[in-house]
Parts: C-alpha cells; structure tokens; sequence
C-alpha cells in the first residue's frame, strides 16, 4: 500500500473538484502535487493528499474519494460519516487498529488531541513535548493494544494506550461497524 | 462549480481571539501594525499557518475547535515573521525546483530561522502570563527550543530540527 502520483490528467480532474479560486495561491498546480493510497478497511476508497510545496514541511489539504464521491477531511467526524454512509467501511479484527489510527490521525478531538500509540518510534517529536514521554513511550509495544469483539455483535472494543495532548494514558476506544468512533480514558492520572 | 467549503465556521471567533492573545506580545504587535496581513482561517486536522507571497496568511484550525488558541497566535506569529523574510527576499518559488534537494534544504533552513525569531514572542507572550512555552511544547518545538535558548546557532538547530523527525538515523 504505497502512495502514488496522480498523473497529470488526473491532477487536473481532481483539482477541478478541489479548488477553490477565492483561496489564492493554494490549488496552483505547478506547485502542487497529488498522492494516493488505498486502506485495506476502505473497499474501492482511498486517501487523496494534495501538498503545496511552497513551504516546508508542505501545506496539505487531505480526502477521501470513492468513485465521484470525495471528502474533505476537516478534523471533524462529519467527512468519515458521510463515506461510510455509503458503505466502503469493512473493518475486523485486524483491519479495526489500522482503521483507528487513522482516525485519530485525522479527527482532530477539541480541547485535546487524541492519538492511538501504536509504535513509539514513529512519534518522534512527542519526545519534545514532556520529558516524561520520553520514558513512558518505552512501557508500551504493539502488544498493549487489545481487540475484543463488542458483546452487542456490533463493531469493537480497542483498549490502548493513547497519547492525550502529549501524554500516555490507557484508554477504552468503542468503534461500530459504521465506523463511529469514541475514546474514553480508562485510568487518568 | 467548487462544492468543497474550507472556510472554518468559527474563523471570525477565532481570528479575533488568536489577535486578541498574540497582541500580548509586544514584538507581534509591532509585526501585526508593519505587515497588516489579510488572515483568513480555514478547517483541517492539523493546526498549520501557509503564507501567500502576498500578504495573505492561512490559518488552518480544526472543524471541531471553536475558539482562537495560543497555538493559533503561535503560528501566527511565526508566519509574520515569514511575511517579514519573504519581503527583504522576494524572489518567488521556481516549480520545477521545489523537489530538488537545495531548495529542500532552503526550506528547511527558513523554517528554523522562523522558529528562532519566533520563540522571542513566545516568550512574551509566556511573561504576558500565558501557557505558551507549554503549547510550543506541545507542539513539538522543545528540543529546538532548548538549543536556541543555550545559544544553538542556525546551523545546530537546523540539524537538531531534521533529528526530530529522522526516525531512520536517530541517534536515540
């Protein structure tokens, strides 16, 4: 599951769908590039990232597309619930952590962010944040992450440890099969 | 026909608590009243400020905030002082070289130097009695922080910001 350039032709059909010519200077093409990828929790779905590389690290603007249909991923649930309305969700067992994520990744949660940790490795700059991290991150492995079935034979049960605005505390993550999301703590500090 | 709206539904809220908060800041005063930017607030997950060549900023805010942070004045901050550097060199982006590894690095280097002009305003804004070092922090700009504030030069701090995110040939 590797990302790939649109070609130019379907860079042009995407930004006619994406642009918005009020906002200058943000869907110039010549400075832009496009990527996609698939998930394996979404069937005939995938991640769209369209980078401004005018600055660094780019400027990116994040969709879902299934066929004509394609979302703009704003940080809040609302663009998920919209494409899994049309049915693309296959999450299981397996597929449910990855499909967890990348939610987290991309719903913002206000006052704090919440994302899953999965591989401590992969959250570099979390280090900078509390020297605390630093350590803390070392207690956790891939194996702390318990996937059950939930007893009302719809969707599942993550326990985790999440990462609550630059801090690990275990966490209780509840996904249905309609892929809504919500994650409690489980033991506040 | 654009059918996508970016426009953040609480963007007036925002800009006027992100303005109100980063006027602490002497320094940031004086920049806001020299470059009068336009500031137009959009929604995405992830915080982020992107400067126009003009002076037009994008301050990009999560759909589910509903209120102007410090880490909106923080990167406001920071794309004042882009506004700044971009009108002593104006020279604009050539796209056939935005993926080279000069310009690269260029864009590495200008990100550090806007960084280290702006941890002086986040320190005002911290003896304004505000949280800022805190959300710098939570921002991910600690370690760059810490070397700026021991005298790191642009050199050593570019390199210390390329570490953080290298997970491949992290010494740690």
């Amino acid at each position: 599951m590797q990302w790939q350039r649109l070609t130019d032709n379907e860079k042009n059909d995407l930004l006619e769908v994406i642009k918005d010519d009020d906002l200058i200077g943000l869907f110039e093409p010549e400075f832009c590039v496009a990527q996609h990828r698939p998930y394996n929790f979404y069937k005939d779905c995938s991640l769209i990232v369209w980078e401004n590389l005018k600055i660094a690290p780019p400027f990116a603007f994040d969709y879902l597309r299934s066929g004509r249909h394609i979302v703009y991923l704003d940080g809040s649930p609302t663009p998920f619930e919209t494409l899994n309305a049309l049915g693309r969700l296959t999450i299981n067992a397996e597929s449910v952590i990855d499909y967890l994520e990348f939610y987290c990744h991309y719903v913002n949660q206000r006052p704090q962010n919440i994302l899953l940790l999965r591989n401590p490795e992969t959250m570099p700059f979390q280090d900078s944040v509390f020297i605390d991290f630093h350590f803390d991150k070392n207690n956790y492995s891939e194996n702390d992450i318990k996937v059950t079935r939930n007893n009302d034979n719809d969707g599942y049960i993550i326990r985790a440890p999440f990462v609550f605005s630059g801090k690990i505390d275990r966490g209780i993550a509840t996904i249905s099969d309609q892929g809504y999301v919500t994650i409690e703590r489980e033991a506040p500090r | 026909m654009n059918t996508i709206n970016y426009h953040h539904p609480d963007a007036k809220t925002i800009l006027s608590e992100t303005l109100s908060l980063l006027k602490h800041s002497p320094t940031a005063k004086a920049l806001l009243e020299q470059q009068k930017p336009d500031i137009k607030i959009l929604k995405g997950p992830l915080p982020q400020a992107f400067v126009h060549q003009t002076s037009l900023i994008y301050l990009r805010v999560p759909a589910l905030q509903r209120k102007g942070r410090l880490e909106q004045a923080i990167d406001l901050a920071g794309a004042l002082n882009e506004l700044v550097m971009n009108t002593k060199d104006n020279t604009p982006p050539v796209p056939d070289t935005l993926e080279k590894d000069d310009t690269l690095m260029q864009q590495h280097y200008k990100n550090v130097s806007i960084y280290m002009k702006t941890f002086p305003i986040i320190e005002e804004l911290e003896s304004a009695g505000h949280k800022a070092l805190k959300e710098m922090r939570l921002m991910g700009l600690g370690k760059i922080y810490q070397a700026w504030k021991t005298g790191a030069s642009l050199d050593e701090c570019a390199r210390i910001y390329w570490s953080i995110f290298d997970t491949e040939t992290s010494e740690e």
